[in-house]
């Protein structure tokens, strides 16, 4: 980041529209804020998972790699983590699959298009825990309206989020439903921008529906294709709401993802350090994940 | 000009809110006379403001409705917050540790109270309780409160919290459906689980028995009845100090099972997601034929707006297994000082009064549960409520006596590894594997052995 700002600051001076020296004044605000509100809490949150730091614990004593050793060795903290691999993999892969296909449909001409529209972004723009609790009515086994649309098409009831079976895969369902909008309208968005003209000539040098969506379509969209997966991958790596009103983690530990643990591990053990460590762990591979996707997905900045 | 008229009548409209307002509450007289008679004096802290910081409860919700009448007794502004009671610990950890605007009344719990005093953020009230500059022995008449619970609430020589009520878990069922199949009232395991199955009837929407197994929701708690009157034991403090746990041992993984069992057999489709809430609605919407939870949730279950169940309820002491005597949990709200607080004094007033007679017994009387004995033995009371219930409530001979819930640092870890436990048993996994995990979780976390 700063490397580019630099260097369209020489651009700038050649043209005598900034003075080189100033550049940095300008930055200054936004580094403060920026150290301020993620550099200084992350070298906390760093120093506490060396620690034992407990909030029912007056002492504090430094363990050195101990929070990690643990964990790493810890059959349930890998549950955890291939429990949030499930849930981030294939919620995402169908958010984007669903998206990308809601958006294309809408490139047909359609009469009611506007009001579709808005009646698809509508549980993106919903208050989430609002809507959750909406969804743990519905997933109700005994009297919750999923169960009695199956019972119409004679279908046997199911136990939805009450059994560690289906737990998942019905978490998963509330969150593909609340976000495959917000790909829709990236994706939808990307669509319209393009040029018409290309599609047009293509369209005269017989190249059909396949053709297009794979030689044109896709390649043309992929920084935005990219921009939506990077959201989507970052956010469900750190979906937190759903999980916690629908199951709090339950049945057992069916639905238990590395967040949930980091919160029940901070603030009802009330253990600091192992949350801190626990925390450090997921930033750096949720980190490492966003740096290749940008890297390898042509985003738009070098 | 129509703008400027839009403006002066909007803000016409809104003057009059506030001065009806206004003279709405200061229309309100309160009945002081009660606490006027006692020999304190109620102004002394005149002016002072404290903070008060709640767990969302029953009696929590009682008192915050009677706050303005302490205020015109006193002249103390209260300045509250009350909050869920899953979220509740935690924040006051934060209050705790970050110290910068500490409560000076809050609620306490006995699972908690040991690691406050020891910390030194809860307070002894022995001191305010025995000055006689602060206090009134005949008013607030402290040896009318329940011997055990005050027993139960000490730390050492010290007292973090004055009880507000009394839990004990007993067990709820329909008199109506138990006389109509001809069922008698259970006393023991058997015979409850029995009784449950011959009730559970899924087609006419109608479980036989309701309790709670939902995560993070107190589950272990209740469990941890059954744990103990199957001769179990859970978390255990020895002489000198150090702790053991016998999660593994056959009682325990029979208790276990049982409570698995018995809910898979005859309790809701989902159990794993009842909470007490949820199911206080099941027996309040008469879809449940046996309830065993706290006895807290009586006021609701009597609540005539609220439940369809109304004098259909009988109450009867929790069962046993027929060769232990059944030890029940009995839980306590207490309300105590936080040690940080800038206004402990004017604090200490309003625990006193919320704790005092006049409110206790109202109090006692709208919900059905209090923590002194006077309020038990109120006629109104008994009359309201019924004997039978005052009996399995009160630990009449026969009812069993309370089990010892374990004061340590790591007591809500160590209910959520019960709570996946019980989950796991339900969903059908083997009751002695589990319980070993469940052992060894403890193990780990207690640093035991």
């Amino acid at each position: 980041m700063k490397k580019n700002a630099l260097k369209r600051s020489e651009n700038y001076h050649a043209n005598n529209i900034y003075p080189n020296k100033y550049l940095y004044y300008y930055l200054t605000p936004a580094v403060v804020m920026l150290v301020a509100l993620c550099a200084f809490p992350l070298l906390v949150l760093i120093y506490n998972s060396f620690t034992d730091m407990s909030m029912v614990k007056p002492v504090t004593n430094f363990v050195g790699l101990r929070n990690f050793r643990k964990l790493l060795t810890n059959p349930d903290f890998w549950n955890r983590f291939v429990t949030t691999m499930k849930y981030v993999v294939s919620a995402v892969v169908i958010e984007m699959v669903l998206g990308f296909t809601i958006a294309l449909l809408f490139q047909i001409k359609l009469r009611a298009k506007k009001l579709l529209r808005l009646i698809i972004i509508i549980p993106m723009v919903a208050a989430p825990v609002a809507m959750c609790f909406l969804w743990t009515i519905m997933f109700n086994p005994k009297m919750g309206i999923l169960n009695y649309l199956l019972s119409l098409i004679n279908i046997p009831p199911q136990m939805w989020t009450s059994s560690p079976d289906t737990a998942l895969f019905s978490v998963i369902l509330v969150e593909i439903w609340m976000n495959t909008p917000f790909v829709f309208l990236l994706v939808s968005s990307g669509m319209t921008a393009l040029p018409q003209e290309l599609f047009e000539a293509a369209v005269m040098d017989g190249a059909g529906f396949w053709q297009m969506l794979r030689k044109m379509l896709l390649p043309l969209l992929s920084p935005v294709l990219s921009i939506a997966f990077l959201f989507r991958l970052q956010d469900s790596f750190k979906v937190f709401d759903i999980i916690y009103v629908l199951t709090g983690g339950g049945p057992g530990t069916a639905t238990e993802t590395m967040n949930i643990s980091i919160y029940k591990t901070a603030f009802q053990y009330s253990r600091i350090g192992s949350a801190s460590a626990q925390a450090l762990l997921l930033y750096i591979f949720v980190f490492a994940m966003s740096y290749f996707i940008i890297k390898r997905g042509n985003i738009g900045f070098d | 000009m129509k703008r400027f008229l839009s403006v002066v009548l909007t803000l016409a409209m809104m003057l009059s809110l506030v001065v009806f307002a206004g003279s709405a509450a200061f229309a309100e007289e309160y009945d002081l006379s009660a606490y006027t008679s006692a020999n304190i004096d109620w102004r002394k802290f005149e002016g002072t403001e404290i903070k008060v910081m709640f767990s969302e409860h029953w009696a929590s919700e009682a008192l915050i409705e009677r706050i303005p009448e302490f205020e015109a007794l006193t002249g103390i502004t209260v300045k509250y917050e009350s909050i869920p009671e899953t979220d509740y610990r935690n924040k006051l950890l934060i209050e705790f540790n970050a110290g910068s605007n500490p409560p000076d009344v809050l609620m306490e719990n006995y699972g908690f109270v040991k690691t406050d005093v020891r910390n030194g953020w809860a307070a002894d009230l022995y001191p305010y309780i025995n000055n006689p500059e602060l206090t009134d022995p005949e008013f607030y008449d402290f040896e009318d409160f329940m011997v055990d619970a005050i027993n139960y609430c000490e730390i050492g020589e010290a007292l973090p919290g004055v009880p507000l009520n009394a839990d004990r878990v007993i067990v709820m069922y329909r008199k109506d459906l138990f006389e109509e199949k001809g069922i008698a009232v259970p006393t023991t395991f058997d015979e409850l689980y029995e009784a449950a199955v011959a009730l559970n009837d899924p087609e006419n929407n109608m479980s036989g028995f309701v309790s709670r197994m939902k995560r993070s929701n107190g589950s272990a708690h209740v469990w941890g009845t059954y744990l103990y009157s199957f001769g179990g034991e859970g978390i255990v403090e020895n002489a000198d100090g150090t702790v053991s746990c016998y999660y593994d041992t056959p009682e325990a993984i029979a208790a276990a099972d049982y409570y698995a069992k018995i809910l898979r057999d005859a309790g809701p489709q989902g159990a794993v997601n009842y909470g007490w809430l949820e199911s206080l609605s099941e027996f309040q919407a008469g879809n449940a034929a046996i309830y065993v939870d706290n006895s807290s949730v009586m006021g609701q279950v009597e609540d005539p707006e609220v439940s369809s169940v109304v004098g259909k309820v009988g109450y009867a002491p929790m069962v046993s297994d027929g060769v232990h005597p059944s030890k029940v949990h009995i839980n306590h709200w207490m309300l105590g000082l936080c040690e940080m607080g800038a206004n402990k004094d004017a604090g200490w007033y309003f625990i006193q009064w919320a704790t005092s007679k006049p409110v206790a017994h109202q109090i006692q009387y709208d919900n059905g549960n209090g923590a002194r004995t006077s309020g038990w033995l109120d006629e109104a009371f008994i009359e309201k409520y019924g004997q039978d219930y005052v009996d399995a409530s009160m630990g009449a001979p026969g009812t069993g006596e309370r089990y010892i819930v374990p004061q340590v640092d790591e007591m809500l870890e160590s209910m959520d590894s019960i709570d996946i436990g019980l989950h796991r048993i339900y969903s059908g996994e083997d009751a002695a594997e589990v319980m070993k995990t469940v052992q060894r979780e403890h193990e780990e976390f207690l640093n035991i052995g």
